[in-house]
């Protein structure tokens, strides 16, 4: 197949691209005009086509890019900034985008979304979060993350995309984590040097970038999935404690201290109820002190990759050691 | 998509094959076409007993059978040993496979004949029973819905006296149900396996095993098999930070039971707090009736039903091969990947 991916110089991206031609498809991998992807070891492929586009401000050039393309996966997005920023790097992208596929009658899509969008606060602590738990809603958005608001509306811009006549898979990988990414948001807060553990025996909803990265592919590939919500997390998911010990086993920690879940749950609540009863919510209260950001990055909760493997007769190539051990060994994980 | 009823052959009229062929010889569904067994006195029997219409064929091997048969799908209900070889012929010409569990001896022929039927386009469903029994189903609900807490550990008890298996332990007869269980409730698989046993009826086949398994998130499970034991159980219990969740399979009407209640840890003594038994309702219905629909289900669908998928057999029959390993080496721990 000839696939478009567009975000393919960012980490999930390069590990899609990889897991794209390694399944023999020729790849259009997006890249901003001024990427330097040299030191990627794929950029020289045969099989590969960088197209040199900036979503936000070249949105007709995708037009042209999209000739041939017999499916896109969609990864560009913007995690940091406020929320002006993300929505033109998530959503006015995204627009973009359908706007050209449309044009360019290519209906079939890849959509990553994310584990973000789910209902949190409100869910029971270890019960299982899959693609028929509630979504957070609108009124409720507010109180969470730029991130889900902004991919929240992603998912319905993919919805209306849906509704016109697109083939679209949406995937929601929990926490992609991978070489470049091992202390990640689910096990704490970062504070300058200091790294603040929070929970040990929550269930981490894991998804290592090389099994997440062969499911988009095998669903870009896949007729059954066309019309899907599709939850990607790995198997024998590890808890908090079980992960940042394995870690910490084979790569260098920051400086860890630790608070339980029950502890930094009930200082947010509280504090929580009196900036919203006393000052009403005038103070800015930084992110791990926000109920329904808290919730969404630590409640204990069960996953599940059923719906997944079944539609797309995927399995997780690699254990959470394995998974490990290649994110910390030296081999060069992105070779085709 | 097919439509209409499935053209079924049952391989195998022995103990539990002569279920399925009662099952599908009534079922609405399906069509009977054949039933084979080497043993020509049980087919005749078996065909009274159930008062099978003459157009079942019955033959006491497939090569036997008329060549223009109608045949879609085979349910395979023959000792372990012969699966492979019967499986492997049946995907080949195209047929869907019903197999009795476990898949195969060998997980890497399980992986093989899981391919097999994917390349050929067939759906391959393993009679995982326990999976598609209602109690199973409302338990894994209970869990789902949170009332376990962390997963703390669990146990089950399999005894009882007799059938004795000459073609196998009671390892491979017996430990396949609960470990379905646990896996398919705690969502997980076990990375460690280690077993004990003792034998006193045949030589090189365990009458008895402990089995203990080791799953992510350092959940233990144990279970206890026995073939020669007048104490019958059937009782599985998996218990949580908040309450311990038991099927009882014995006792009828109330086969599964929630314990709520959770140790108190503010103060020094640990007291026992919230403690409340609940009857979790079971609806009513045969395993093995959910079997055959499902199994039907997935053929006009075509899609497989993950409690049966091939990789869900293969996944069981690596850790009982790597309990047979620990039985053999005297109860060391081995790794499952």
């Amino acid at each position: 197949m000839e696939l478009l991916i567009t975000g393919a110089s960012g980490f999930v991206g390069k590990y899609v691209v990889a897991a794209g031609l390694r399944r023999g498809h020729r790849i259009k991998a997006i890249v901003r005009p001024e990427t330097d992807v040299t030191g990627i070891p794929w950029h020289d492929h045969e099989r590969l086509e960088l197209a040199r586009i900036d979503l936000l401000r070249q949105p007709t050039e995708l037009t042209a890019a999209l000739t041939g393309v017999e499916a896109v996966i969609h990864l560009a997005a913007v995690k940091s900034g406020n929320f002006d920023e993300q929505f033109a790097g998530t959503v006015t992208t995204t627009q973009h985008l359908l706007a050209a596929m449309a044009a360019a009658t290519v209906a079939r899509l890849v959509a990553v979304s994310t584990f973000s969008v789910y209902e949190y606060e409100q869910k029971r602590a270890h019960s299982l979060l899959d693609e028929d738990s509630p979504l957070v809603t609108a009124e409720r958005v507010v109180n969470r993350d730029e991130y889900s608001q902004t991919k929240l509306i992603q998912e319905q811009l993919y919805r209306k995309f849906e509704q016109e006549g697109g083939k679209v898979t949406i995937l929601r990988p929990g926490m992609i984590y991978g070489r470049e990414y091992l202390w990640h948001a689910l096990l704490g807060a970062e504070f300058g040097s200091v790294f603040l553990r929070i929970g040990t025996r929550g269930t981490l909803p894991l998804s290592y970038v090389e099994n997440c990265a062969e499911a988009m592919i095998i669903a870009a590939e896949s007729e059954a999935a066309i019309g899907q919500t599709l939850n990607i997390v790995d198997d024998n998911l590890p808890t908090q404690g079980q992960y940042t010990q394995a870690l910490k086993q084979r790569h260098p920690s920051p400086k860890l201290y630790y608070c339980p879940w029950v502890v930094i749950k009930a200082i947010a609540g509280f504090g929580w109820w009196m900036n919203q009863t006393f000052l009403k919510g005038g103070v800015k209260m930084p992110g791990i002190a926000v109920p329904a950001k808290l919730h969404s990055r630590f409640k204990p909760l069960r996953y599940t990759n059923q719906r997944a493997k079944t539609v797309l007769n995927w399995q997780p190539k690699y254990s959470f050691t394995a998974s490990l051990d290649r994110s910390c060994g030296d081999g060069e994980l992105l070779k085709v | 998509m097919m439509a209409g009823k499935i053209r079924i052959a049952v391989f195998g009229a022995g103990r539990w094959g002569r279920h399925f062929v009662r099952h599908f010889a009534q079922h609405p569904g399906a069509e009977l076409v054949a039933v084979i067994d080497p043993h020509g006195d049980r087919l005749t029997t078996l065909a009274q007993t159930l008062a099978l219409p003459p157009t079942v064929v019955l033959a006491e091997a497939w090569e036997t059978l008329p060549p223009d048969l109608p045949i879609e799908a085979v349910v395979i209900a023959t000792p372990a040993a012969t699966h492979f070889e019967l499986i492997q012929g049946a995907i080949a010409q195209g047929y869907h496979v019903l197999a009795e569990k476990p898949l195969t001896l060998d997980p890497a022929e399980c992986a093989t004949l899981t391919q097999a039927a994917q390349d050929r386009g067939v759906q391959l469903f393993v009679d995982h029973t326990y999976l598609f029994h209602p109690a199973i189903a409302a338990g894994h609900e209970v869990i789902q819905s949170g009332a376990l807490g962390d997963f703390h550990y669990g146990y089950a008890a399999r005894t009882h006296i007799g059938p004795v298996r000459g073609d196998v332990d009671a390892l491979w007869d017996l430990a396949i149900h609960d470990i379905a269980i646990f896996n398919h409730w705690l969502g997980m698989t076990p990375i460690a396996a280690q077993a004990m046993g003792k034998t006193w009826l045949q030589p090189g086949l365990r009458d008895l095993v402990w089995a203990t398994l080791t799953y992510p998130q350092g959940v233990m499970v144990q279970i206890h098999l026995c073939w020669a034991n007048t104490d019958k159980q059937r009782r599985l219990a998996l218990v949580g930070s908040e309450g311990t969740l038991i099927f009882d399979e014995l006792h009828l009407g109330q086969p599964l039971t929630l314990q709520r209640g959770q140790v108190g840890q503010s103060t020094a003594n640990f007291p026992p707090l919230g403690l409340a038994t609940e009857a979790i309702p079971v609806p009513t219905g045969e395993s093995l009736g959910v079997v055959c629909d499902r199994f039907l289900t997935s053929i006009h669908t075509q899609t497989p039903i993950p409690a049966a998928s091939g990789a869900t057999a293969t996944a069981l029959v690596r850790i009982l091969t790597a309990l047979s390993t620990s039985l053999n080496q005297g109860g060391v721990a081995v790794p499952i990947d």
